[in-house]
């Protein structure tokens, strides 16, 4: 499991690349810790390479969602396969994000 | 539809009042006809009175003149002895006289200058005043005697005579009547005219001393229409016998009464008071009519008295008549309104029964439910609504059913019936353990029990991949344990609804594949015949074991049957409910069986991807459900590490996929602390990110994504299965 991020002027771009499941999450939690409080800046993912997410992950896109919120910034999701999005659509997650 | 109401409403207040008015019609009529016929027969009775007063009078006045005749006649041979002394013939005369007290005087008056001595006119007359006889000589200027009728008649006739009533002013001094006749001396010359004077007035006391009525009273006149006889003006005032007099004297029908001797009877009306007045005439001489005068307030006055008493009742009854129409009118009216009030009722009642119908399972909920287990249920209710409830529905793998009975019945029972199911599914659809179903129950029904409505209950909950039965019992009957003719062997407990801290226990059994379970309530084993018996549960034991089937169906309707037949038609006193269910679990023909052992550690997960990715290649499973499939059973099992397992604590958590070429099974079990994930609730996917909990979401991926999720506690170990029919999509 690969993260990356890159602070731009604005926003965060994050890059999250193969599985994240319950194993990966807790090291992904530390990596992407400073997106907890994003000062207002947005948050957007590029899930391109994102192979599976358990239930782990999403709840670590939430607490990066609810820091966002908090500085009145938002979090986008972007490229996401079949897969991933139908785990979204299942939690109801696709409401909450911006999804595009 | 109102006017035709306000119609009918209006028919029936005047079907009372035509009542009234028909009673009243009827009364009215009676008085008539009876003041009719009771006047007649007054009227009738008056005129044979009349008759007989009328007959009684002139028979008293002709025997009083016969008498007075017969004193004359019988002494006139005395009187003729004595012509030949002229001062003798008055103590003849008074002799005469002595022997009738009626007579006032007595005469003879001789023939002008029978005695030379006596001069010209010469009559010696007795008068009798009492007991005194006073005798005098009373011809003179002023009183000549042959002008008098009694001289010249008798003179005339040459007999004896009746002269009219005079008042004589020389001999007797008061109105009298004279009879008279010649006194021929022993030459057979005349000598003269002996007469004797009848007291009238005595006459008159006599014939009016008693009458018919308290003012009725006598008159006698003579041919001409002279009174004779009347009352005295201390009895009745002098102008009415007169208006009478005149009356009788006006009329042809008097007349001809006086003529042809009939009485006759002639109605007046003097001075408003109105009467009627009857005549005869009096046979032979003298040639008198006698008539006596009732008026009509005394002939009549007993009948209007009668009449006035009788309408008296009458209003009475007609009061009482109409006093009783309102009050059955009121009656009727309560009446309506309660048959009214019974209707809607009934209707409420059968509304009642189609919402507590519609609370049983549906006919496809209740009937073959699934390919492992068959069901079949079916509420009689004795009235409307009943007290009685099944239920029986499937969750993860679990059939949980239920069987049970309010006491009493009608709608407070059917209200706690409706509360029971609905919580026995509330309750079921996160709690598998039948006991904790029954505790969660108990409480809710002790909770603001006023009415101490109690609940006999049965709950079971079947695990069909094992077969393996938990049930709780609170007081309810036995069932029975089809294919073995046996009582499933069941702790009373209590009823719920009693005691809010009672502990029910859970009992267990495993059923055989094919076995099946009867259950009922007492309205099957407390049907009575025509006779009154009960069927008893031992007959029931005896039908269900005999009736030769397993299958639910014809199990109830069987028995459905045989309670009809053994009641008769005897009415159902209670409601009757029964449920069937037949455990046949599906012969699975393995097509793989793949294990993977894990240690509590979520790093070991990883594991899981490769492991199902394997499998999902022998299968032939597409990529997108193997992902899903993966995410599934990763979720299952972080879940168990991380509840089963307290922090520290080290165990396995051990992974088996199996399948039967259709469906792909992992059964996923460890030795851990009991732990039902089906139990934890879901999360709630409508709610905001900031409302998000942060538990939750592994277990609803896991429902989401699996066909079906069954935990089991089976030997001291979790067993949690989830199964997915992969060859459809």
């Amino acid at each position: 499991m690969k993260t990356n991020i890159e602070k731009l002027e604005d926003k965060y771009l994050v890059t999250l690349e193969g599985e994240l499941d319950t194993a990966a999450a807790a090291e992904v939690e530390k990596a992407l810790q400073p997106l907890y409080t994003s000062n207002g800046l947005d948050v957007i993912i590029d899930c391109e390479n994102l192979e599976y997410i358990a239930s782990s992950g999403l709840r670590i896109l939430i607490s990066i969602l609810k820091g966002a919120k908090a500085g009145g910034s938002k979090v986008v999701l972007k490229n996401m396969n079949e897969d991933i999005k139908s785990v979204f659509k299942l939690t109801g997650f696709i409401n909450i994000f911006e999804v595009e | 539809m109102n006017k035709l109401k306000k119609y009918i409403l209006s028919l029936r207040k005047l079907k009372g009042l035509l009542i009234f008015i028909v009673a009243v019609l009827m009364l009215v009529l009676i008085a008539e006809v009876r003041n009719r016929y009771t006047r007649n027969i007054v009227e009738e009775n008056l005129e044979k009175h009349a008759e007989m007063e009328l007959t009684l009078k002139a028979i008293l006045i002709k025997s009083t003149l016969r008498s007075a005749e017969d004193v004359l006649n019988n002494h006139i041979w005395h009187i003729r002895e004595n012509l030949s002394h002229p001062d003798s013939v008055s103590s003849a005369v008074a002799r005469m006289i002595s022997l009738g007290h009626n007579l006032r005087g007595g005469t003879v008056a001789f023939v002008p200058n029978y005695y030379p001595s006596k001069g010209e006119l010469f009559e010696p007359y007795v008068q009798q005043t009492g007991d005194s006889l006073v005798s005098m000589q009373i011809a003179g200027k002023n009183h000549d005697y042959t002008q008098l009728d009694f001289y010249k008649e008798a003179i005339a006739l040459d007999d004896a005579v009746w002269v009219d009533p005079y008042v004589d002013n020389e001999g007797a001094q008061e109105f009298v009547t004279s009879y008279s006749r010649p006194v021929r001396d022993g030459s057979g010359a005349l000598a003269g005219v002996a007469g004797i004077d009848l007291s009238l007035e005595w006459l008159s006391d006599t014939l009016n001393s008693r009458h018919i009525y308290p003012s009725s009273f006598l008159l006698v006149l003579t041919e001409g229409g002279e009174p004779i006889i009347r009352p005295s003006e201390e009895q009745v005032s002098r102008e009415i016998p007169d208006e009478i007099i005149r009356l009788i004297n006006d009329s042809t029908v008097a007349r001809q009464a006086s003529t042809t001797g009939r009485s006759m009877a002639l109605d007046f009306d003097i001075k408003g008071r109105e009467g009627c007045v009857y005549y005869s005439n009096m046979r032979g001489e003298p040639h008198w009519q006698v008539a006596v005068v009732c008026y009509d307030d005394e002939v009549y006055g007993p009948l209007l008295r009668l009449r006035f008493r009788l309408t008296l009742l009458s209003l009475l009854a007609l009061a009482i008549l109409l006093f009783m129409i309102d009050r059955f009118a009121r009656n009727e009216k309560k009446l309506k309104r309660k048959t009214l009030e019974q209707e809607r009722t009934r209707g409420e009642l059968r509304i009642a029964n189609n919402i507590q119908q519609a609370l049983l399972p549906t006919t496809e909920e209740s009937q073959a439910i699934i390919e492992d287990v068959c069901v079949e249920g079916r509420l009689i209710p004795a009235k409307e609504v009943g007290g009685d409830l099944y239920n029986a529905f499937v969750r993860d793998e679990k059939l949980f059913f239920c069987i049970g009975d309010v006491s009493g019945k009608g709608i407070p029972s059917a209200l706690i019936m409706a509360i029971t199911q609905a919580l026995f599914r509330n309750v079921a659809s996160h709690e598998s353990n039948p006991a904790q179903i029954m505790k969660q129950l108990n409480e809710m029904a002790c909770r603001n029990n006023k009415g101490n409505i109690f609940v006999t209950l049965f709950i079971g909950v079947l695990d069909l991949p094992t077969g393996h039965l938990r049930y709780c019992n609170a007081g309810h009957e036995k069932p029975i344990l089809v294919d073995q003719h046996s009582l499933l062997e069941v702790n009373p407990n209590l009823p719920i609804g009693l005691f809010e801290d009672f502990s029910y226990e859970m009992q267990s059994i495993t059923l055989k594949p094919g076995s099946a379970l009867f259950l009922y309530t007492d309205g099957l084993t407390e049907a009575r015949n025509a006779k009154g018996k009960l069927l008893g549960r031992e007959r029931v034991l005896q039908w269900v074991s005999e009736c030769g089937t397993t299958d639910p169906k014809q199990l109830l309707e069987t028995v459905i049957e045989e309670v009809k037949q053994f009641s008769e038609n005897t009415e159902q006193s209670d409601d009757l409910t029964l449920l069937a269910l037949r455990y046949t679990p599906s012969q699975e023909q393995e097509v793989l069986s793949e294990e993977l052992i894990l240690h509590n550690d979520v790093k070991e997960v990883e594991a899981l991807g490769p492991f199902i990715k394997q499998i999902a290649e022998k299968l032939g499973v597409e990529k997108s459900l193997t992902s899903k499939l993966r995410l599934a059973v990763e979720e299952a099992v972080v879940n168990v590490m991380e509840y089963a397992y307290p922090s520290g604590k080290t165990g396995e958590v051990n992974i088996r996929a199996t399948s039967n070429g259709q469906k792909l099974k992992f059964i996923i079990s460890d030795s851990g602390t009991p732990f039902n994930p089906t139990e934890v609730s879901a999360a709630d996917t409508t709610l905001s990110a900031e409302e998000r909990p942060v538990g939750g979401l592994g277990i609803l991926l896991v429902r989401e994504l699996m066909d079906s999720i069954n935990y089991e506690r089976i030997d001291g170990k979790n067993v949690l299965t989830l199964s997915k029919n992969y060859k459809t999509k």
